[in-house]
């Protein structure tokens, strides 16, 4: 990898700043700076971010209450650190399969609690699985079969760009022309028109997004067979609610989705939990399941490994020798705020711009390289990104895969995972 | 370095030694000839009185992929009911019927277990397989790729595409996804099920495809076989669960057409539908079948009593189970084209009568084949139980009156219906260290394990001999990894990490145009990224490849 630019662009590069996790990605490099083929906002600004080599690396050296130290230094004081902590809350924790295992032999080893920055939306979606279950499809599947898409919420490209575009983009299905259109039915806020293909029907119903649930939940009371009052609910009419029932009943394959982070209400969990209900009861009859895209910062990545080794997705704790699981008590923003813990190693090797929460406690930020926290903290180490600076894994939202990141660049940023194993071999 | 054990009782079948007391010699891991007198060694253990055999090997349990882990998020509370403080070498963990991976490593080894094989790996979760099975220590591990409900599969047998091919397709999945076999479920069955079919039966074809799983099962059978593959096609057969399944079983049987075949967890598959509950044994006809026909072998699944999860591939049929969620909770899900799963919470109980049958068909197997190197010992975990029920499976087997003790405490009119208190036969421990160490290493064609002669790995497990023999299983005196002592009386005293068993047959390379145009087309990951090398299963998931040996058959 030379200051020019390659002249052939790399093919199939994975894209680790969502769930969808895009591997159709072609990037041209030239020295540290790399350019990405795909309009997605979110992609294009993941890999803008600035690199360091040998040449620039001086501004990524790791820091010490705000001064420039070696990495050892920095790896030594961290250690001393968590070495003395009684209560140690590790948060943050965007970053790779690799990262994910170093993180969690380090806080079974000094006890600490675990906590991923989306938690809050993460859980909408895991009570409902731990509390009942559900029916749910991939993004391969829905791509090939849905012949019916019913989307609750408006907002899904914020949390999944590229989400239509996958979903319905141009290219063959599996099995052909579908007996009809296919349709897409989308219930929330915002009149922005999804850049679809012709071929597929839009229909859009308006509503408050607080009261998607109680949308569900009409739908599925009117599958039951239960009458509703003909003004609906929720601002929608009888009429088109029973016309969307019909027609996921009509369907081959009806999918159902949302995105967690856009339900940003109290008790959202209680809307997701309708959603399930929903696309589970349609298959009395025909066939629905539910798809859960988005997701950022690697949290299914945490979800997935945490869930394998520990037994719990996020929001547990090790202190007592073994996992335990709250979601209230082991919230780090409540763990902060009731200086329950005495040191915050916060991590978050995909974005600069998500810095540590303020906190009274020493800090150990291991961010990615560029992050700027509002304060220096006890030890700030720049870190690499997986798939830019140094292979690596994540999990897509659907749970089904976690693709193969790349090293795009020369780099001299330590991986989350080799810096978190030398904080371990110096407790 | 050479280790010594000195004059223990070996169980070595896959040589002929039944019982005799012998030295081992170790050496670099591998088990050596007696050396020269003049040879120092550096530490011996008196084994005196003590059983020798080859570490355990278990060639069918869920430990590692999605619908595993899917399990642990279902069901939180499994963890809190049930966890393992860290220890001086050990990590936390928890988990009744899944155990966190850790843990899953440390139970399984300190039951003599070396190697464990996750049986229905799905092709583009194979990466995640890995991972768990990576973090699992001390064990080798494998797993077998999930073919039969793939739409590119039914695709090419819809076209009538020639044999070659198919072979082509299958030892390319092979090779992308790192596994040591194929496993079909429910054939064709879970991808109708994603065209609204609630039941496929052998000869029945799929709504879209129009293939059968008779087909199905005769295509992949043929190419494994053409292939050189040790292992056999391991079939989790049509209706499982469904009274009057045994029929089905012994019809995907003969889809073999005289190919080797295995079929798993065939407990679930031989039920009859006699009798005023429409439910009963079939076991004698399925254990008649398997004694007749050489090509034939079966791992059981047995049922125990208690709470444990179900977790398979079969969407068609976990759909219809979950009304039986214990706790009532579920979760199924459509699989990238390629199959599904489905978790369903399950307790068995003793006084129910389904459940009490279903107990005693297994053993009754157990007892009824013949030919203990075709019949290993399964609970298919943590479907009939979680894998740490062994011991007590083996004290069943080798234990008449402990059998017919627990037998009387099942529900009555099962226990009636029941051949059980008929069979006298207890299982030797020469019978058990074949069907639990020499014969699932000849059947997955691992030719330096599940043995004790010069030139294999020193996988090792040394038994204390005691009449109770559930205790004896439980509890090893030691157990060594690649000649490493990492268990000692019972308790983990070192961690290794293991490998993984794969195999890689040839084939022509020129199927790699077709499915490169297939993954553009139709999936949403490409082929670059779905397919594993050797240096990502090394350095990135953290298990390096052992290959196993694999030669064309010509004769086919
Ligand atoms: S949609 Fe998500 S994964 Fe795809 S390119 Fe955009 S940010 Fe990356
Ligand atoms: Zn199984």
């Amino acid at each position: 990898m030379n200051r020019q630019s390659t002249a052939e662009p790399l093919q199939d590069i994975v894209c680790p700043f969502c769930g969808l996790c895009c591997d159709d990605l072609s990037v041209t490099r030239a020295g540290q700076e790399l350019v990405i083929d795909t309009p997605c906002p979110r992609a294009r600004a993941g890999f803008a971010a600035p690199g360091a080599d040998a040449a620039n690396g001086t501004d990524a050296l790791p820091q010490i209450a705000g001064t420039p130290c070696t990495l050892d230094d920095a790896v030594a004081y961290a250690a001393q650190l968590l070495g003395a902590a009684h209560q140690p809350l590790f948060a943050g924790l965007g970053t790779d399969v690799a990262g994910v295992r170093a993180l969690l032999r380090l806080a079974d080893r000094c006890g600490a609690s675990f906590d991923h920055m989306n938690s809050t939306a993460m859980l909408r979606n895991l009570l409902v699985l731990q509390d009942s279950g559900w029916m749910t499809t991939t993004l391969g599947e829905a791509r090939n079969r849905a012949d019916v898409l019913l989307l609750f919420g408006g907002g899904v490209e914020r949390s999944a760009p590229r989400f239509y575009e996958r979903l319905f983009g141009a290219g063959e299905t599996l099995f052909g022309r579908p007996r009809r259109a296919r349709e897409l039915i989308i219930v929330g806020e915002g009149e922005a028109r999804p850049p679809v293909e012709e071929s597929v029907r839009t229909t859009r119903l308006h509503c408050d997004t607080r009261r998607l649930g109680e949308v569900a939940m009409a739908l599925r009371a009117l599958q039951r067979g239960a009458h509703l009052h003909p003004s609906g609910v929720a601002g929608i009419a009888l009429e088109p609610l029973r016309a969307v029932l019909d027609r996921l009943r009509s369907a081959d394959y009806g999918v159902i989705a949302w995105t967690a982070a856009e339900l940003d209400f109290p008790h959202a969990e209680l809307a997701v939990q309708a959603f399930c209900e929903l696309a589970t009861a349609l298959n009395e009859t025909t066939r629905c399941a539910a798809l859960m895209p988005g997701g950022d910062n690697a949290e299914h990545t945490l979800a997935q490994v945490a869930t394998w080794q520990t037994g719990y997705p996020t929001r547990a704790s090790l202190a007592a020798a073994r996992p335990d699981f709250d979601p209230i008590r082991h919230d780090s923003a409540r763990l902060l705020r009731e200086a329950e813990a005495d040191v915050l190693l916060w991590v978050s090797a995909f974005d600069r711009h998500r810095t540590p929460p303020p906190c009274q406690v020493p800090a150990i930020v291991l961010g990615r390289h560029g992050m700027r926290p509002a304060s220096p903290p006890a030890v700030f180490i720049p870190v690499g990104t997986p798939g830019i600076d140094h292979p690596g894994h994540v999990f897509r939202c659907d749970g089904v895969t976690a693709l193969p990141l790349r090293a795009l660049r020369h780099s001299v940023l330590p991986p989350v995972s080799d810096t978190l194993q030398a904080v371990l071999a110096a407790l | 370095m050479l280790i010594k054990l000195t004059a223990g009782t070996i169980y070595d079948p896959a040589n002929g030694v039944d019982g005799e007391v012998r030295d081992l010699y170790i050496r670099d891991g591998r088990i050596v000839a007696p050396p020269a007198e003049t040879e120092r060694v550096s530490v011996e253990y008196d084994l005196r009185g003590k059983v020798v055999m080859a570490g355990a090997i278990d060639l069918h349990t869920h430990i590692g992929g999605g619908k595993v882990n899917l399990a642990r998020g279902l069901l939180p509370e499994f963890c809190r009911d049930a966890h393992y403080a860290r220890g001086e070498l050990t990590r936390s963990g928890c988990g009744l019927a899944t155990p966190s991976t850790l843990v899953t490593g440390y139970r399984y080894a300190q039951m003599g277990y070396t190697a464990a094989f996750e049986p229905a790996v799905l092709p583009v979760n194979a990466r995640q397989a890995h991972m768990e099975m990576a973090d699992t220590p001390i064990l080798d591990t494998g797993g077998y790729a999930m073919l039969g409900n793939d739409d590119f599969l039914l695709r090419l047998l819809r076209e009538g595409a020639a044999q070659p091919l198919i072979n082509d397709y299958v030892a390319w999945v092979l090779h992308a996804t790192q596994c040591l076999g194929i496993k079909v479920v429910n054939p064709g069955g879970i991808n109708a099920f994603k065209f609204n079919a609630r039941a496929l039966d052998v000869d029945e074809p799929n709504p879209y495809y129009e293939v059968t799983p008779r087909s199905i099962v005769n295509r992949l059978a043929r190419a494994l076989h053409e292939l050189g593959v040790a292992h056999p096609l391991h079939v989790h057969a049509s209706n499982l669960g469904v009274p009057g399944n045994f029929r089905s079983t012994l019809k995907t049987m003969g889809a073999a057409d005289g190919l080797p075949l295995h079929l798993t967890h065939i407990q679930f598959h031989s039920y009859g539908t006699e009798g005023e509950r429409g439910f009963s044994s079939a076991a004698a006809e399925i254990a008649e079948a398997i004694n007749a026909n050489a090509n034939i072998s079966a791992d059981v699944g047995q049922i125990m009593f208690g709470q444990t999860v179900t977790i398979s591939g079969d969407t068609m049929h976990q759909y219809n189970n979950r009304r039986h969620a214990h706790p009532r909770k579920w979760v199924c899900s459509d699989i990238e084209c390629e199959a599904g799963c489905g978790v369903v919470p399950f307790r068995y109980r003793d006084r129910n009568f389904v459940n009490a049958m279903q107990w005693a068909i297994g053993l009754e197997i157990f007892l009824m084949v013949d030919d203990p190197w075709r019949v290993f010992l399964t609970t298919d975990h943590p479907n009939g139980a979680p894998f740490t029920s062994y011991p007590h499976l083996i004290r069943l087997l080798m234990d008449r009156s402990f059998r017919e003790d627990m037998l009387r405490q099942v529900h009555p009119q099962a226990a009636a219906h029941s051949r059980l208190s008929g069979l006298t036969r207890e299982y030797s421990l020469y019978e058990l260290a074949i069907m639990t160490r020499a014969g699932p290493a000849r059947i997955l064609g691992l030719r330096d394990r599940g043995h004790l002669a010069a030139g294999a790995f020193a996988d090792i497990a040394v038994y204390t001999d005691q009449p109770d023999r559930e205790q004896m299983f439980a509890r090893p005196a030691y157990v060594f990894k690649n000649g490493e002592l990492v268990v000692r009386e019972g308790e983990i005293c070192a961690l290794t990490r293991g490998g993984t068993h794969a195999v890689k047959p040839e084939f022509d390379r020129g199927i790699e145009k077709r499915l490169r145009r297939y993954f553009e087309r139709y999936h949403t990951i490409r082929l670059n990224n779905y397919r594993i090398s050797d240096d990502e299963m090394a350095e990135g998931i953290g298990s390096p490849i052992i290959a196993a040996k694999c030669a064309p058959r010509v004769d086919a």
